[in-house]
């Protein structure tokens, strides 16, 4: 006799549904730490084909390369994780180098001094985009590419079209090009640094909880209390600082001033930090995620140009595995992953 | 009591003029524009100069068009300006290849970025990923390979240029009108009339507006979406054939100078009219207006890095003084 009290009932046997919940489970983990599996399975690869690629020092110093998008794409995931997006992060790091090197090299300030004033002059770009997103309601895109378009143009008259190249005093590579213990760069003691702020901050805060859940349902945020435009702006203010170091140390990397620098770190950030979304969070955009991504990368460059591949096979892959992942997870996880928005 | 409520259902009509200027703000700053730069130097408004700011505007013109119809239909594209670089690369490494027919260089150059282009909308439309990652990830793999394809990047000359195969981007009607200009006019039009005046256009907007609808009353969101990528793909063609033809050369970057003003053009675009919505009169204006910006700038002996800050302001400034005053956490569109 069939019992038919209104609920559905899955007549299965207690086999099948064991085995519905295994494959349940494997496609989770598949989804949610297929980044790691690639990565680790990268690893390997490149370790066998190139044993030199194993060893801690190269391990370090490829860390070190990818800090700068590592750093950018930390800041691009607060914007994020808001609901909102950010064209102009690429732009802010590229004043602010080209900022510190004219303060530090021409108008020969203390190097700590300039550092601050920077930090404060990226803090009010962060407070001008704020302002715009949230306080006179642009679409945050389209509000960060004209801040883009701004800063790209003054980045070019600060420095008359051409590269800022000035005698800068040594302590000015402490934060770009050192070692700390002649194996450790600096660029990632940065990184290290920013990404466990970042993360105490999103992960286990209330406050970090609030970002999350404004981006994921505003409606419901605003009915619990969270003041909307408070935490995008919030997230803008942090993005600005962020990005701001990131300039710092670009600046004190590559020693000159260079106003087309931003626009290489700013497809592959972005692609970092979406990548980053599969990760952990099945498409929703998350810290932890978008570090590893910037790992992931940062091994691909790493090791395809140490197996010999030109410049362009890297940017190819990388690409490539956003293209794929994000397929992936699309195809496997009901309902899809949320985009960014344009409006 | 009777007198209050009488007065809660009275609007304050919005002032005539006020309207006037929201709507057409975008006309009155290039006729402001054009007097400004034609008082400082006269050569602006030569016919010669007025035709070369419409051959500039080109090529910026159908790429423009081009993600104009992607966002009307509600979803984003960021190769715009990588597929018609990419066509320009392989249609000038083709005759590297020894292939001297100009008919088929120009026609293996338009189906390269259909097919490009129909790629992002199987991704986007069958498969379901957000419009603005898949495009972001073609983006940035044919920026790869236009790289591999340039041997690194470099500006690639091609050993001798077919016959024929300059006339797009080079050459003359008349002796007077180029002819990128009349191929950008006849195009134009063609789209304009496509997808403002027939019920195909109707059925883009209604897509991008509301697909939930769209699926109630019977559109096929599916096809349409797609069909909008198809002729899309044909605008970008038709921009990369054209640079490949006014520079007879390629690079890897010859794109990226189109990618920003493109994407300028469709958002602000979107204020001509007061539509609030991109629209291709909008973004048609919006072209010309910046590519008149540049050669402006140019003519009266502007730096050329002011460039950037004043597209950026105008970009900033527009869209402000549209969304001022208006409701600030309005539910976007997510792509």
């Amino acid at each position: 006799m069939e019992s038919n009290d209104g609920i559905k009932s899955n007549n299965s046997s207690p086999e099948e549904s064991q085995a519905i919940r295994k494959k349940g489970i494997a496609k989770k983990i598949f989804i949610n730490y297929g980044l790691l599996f690639v990565m680790i399975a990268l690893f390997i690869v490149f370790s066998v084909m190139q044993p030199r690629f194993a060893s801690l020092r190269n391990i370090l110093n490829l860390l070190g390369q990818g800090s700068i998008i590592g750093i950018l794409a930390l800041g691009l995931t607060n914007i994020v994780i808001c609901g909102e997006f950010d064209m102009s992060f690429a732009s802010i790091a590229t004043i602010s180098s080209i900022l510190s090197i004219q303060f530090v090299g021409v108008y020969h300030l203390p190097v700590l001094l300039s550092y601050i004033i920077i930090l404060i002059i990226g803090l009010s770009i962060a407070v001008m985009n704020g302002i715009n997103v949230v306080y006179v309601g642009m679409p945050s895109f389209i509000a960060t590419l004209g801040m883009m378009g701004v800063l790209a143009g003054v980045s070019k008259w600060i420095t008359k079209g051409s590269l800022l190249y000035v005698q800068l005093p040594k302590s000015f590579e402490l934060i770009g090009r050192s070692k700390i213990g002649n194996i450790i760069p600096s660029t990632l003691v940065v990184f290290l640094i920013i990404a466990f702020f970042v993360v105490i901050f999103l992960e286990l805060t209330f406050k970090g909880r609030h970002f999350y859940a404004v981006g994921c349902n505003f409606e419901a945020a605003k009915r619990v209390g969270i003041s909307i435009p408070k935490i995008k702006f919030e997230s803008f203010i942090i993005q600005g600082i962020i990005a701001s170091c990131a300039g710092i140390v670009i600046a004190s990397m590559f020693g000159v001033g260079n106003p087309e620098m931003g626009d290489s770190f700013l497809f592959p950030a972005i692609i970092a930090t979406f990548l980053g979304a599969i990760f952990l969070r099945e498409g929703i955009c998350n810290v932890i995620g978008t570090i590893f991504a910037a790992i992931l990368f940062a091994e691909i460059a790493n090791g395809l140009s140490i197996l010999g591949f030109q410049l362009w096979v890297k940017e190819l892959a990388q690409g490539v595995i956003l293209l794929v992942s994000v397929t992936l997870v699309t195809i496997l996880k009901p309902g899809g992953i949320p985009g960014v928005k344009i409006g | 009591m009777g007198k209050n409520n009488d007065n809660n259902h009275i609007k304050r009509q919005p002032n005539k003029l006020n309207t006037f200027i929201k709507d057409y703000i975008l006309l009155i700053v290039i006729i402001i524009l054009i007097i400004v730069f034609s008082s400082i130097n006269p050569a602006f408004i030569f016919i010669e100069n007025i035709f070369y700011i419409i051959k500039q505007a080109s090529i910026l013109g159908f790429i423009a068009l081009g993600l104009c119809l992607i966002v009307i239909i509600g979803e984003f594209d960021i190769s715009l300006a990588a597929i018609p670089n990419f066509v320009a690369v392989v249609t000038i490494v083709l005759i590297k290849y020894d292939v001297s027919n100009t008919y088929i260089l120009w026609t293996l150059g338009i189906l390269t970025a259909i097919i490009l282009s129909m790629v992002n909308s199987i991704f986007v439309v069958h498969i379901g990923v957000p419009s603005f990652i898949v495009t972001l990830g073609t983006q940035f793999s044919l920026t790869a390979l236009s790289r591999a394809l340039t041997m690194g990047g470099q500006v690639v000359h091609p050993p001798f240029i077919p016959a024929g195969f300059s006339v797009l981007g080079q050459g003359f009607l008349f002796s007077v009108i180029p002819v990128a200009v009349v191929i950008f006019l006849v195009g134009a039009a063609i789209i304009l009339g496509i997808v403002e005046y027939t019920p195909f256009g109707r059925k883009l907007y209604a897509v991008g507006s509301d697909p939930d609808a769209c699926n109630h009353v019977g559109i096929k969101v599916k096809s349409t979406k797609m069909k909008a990528f198809f002729i899309t793909g044909v605008l970008y063609g038709i921009a990369g054939i054209l640079m490949s033809s006014m520079f007879n050369s390629c690079s890897a970057a010859m794109g990226t100078v189109y990618l920003f003003p493109g994407i300028i053009s469709v958002f602000l675009g979107a204020t001509f009219l007061s539509t609030g919505y991109s629209n291709i009169r909008g973004t048609i204006v919006s072209a010309f207006f910046l590519s008149a910006l540049v050669n402006g700038f140019a003519t009266i002996g502007m730096p050329f890095f002011l460039r950037s800050i004043i597209q950026g302001l105008i970009l900033l400034g527009a869209i402000g003084y549209q969304k001022f005053g208006k409701g600030k956490y309005e539910i976007s569109t997510k792509v």
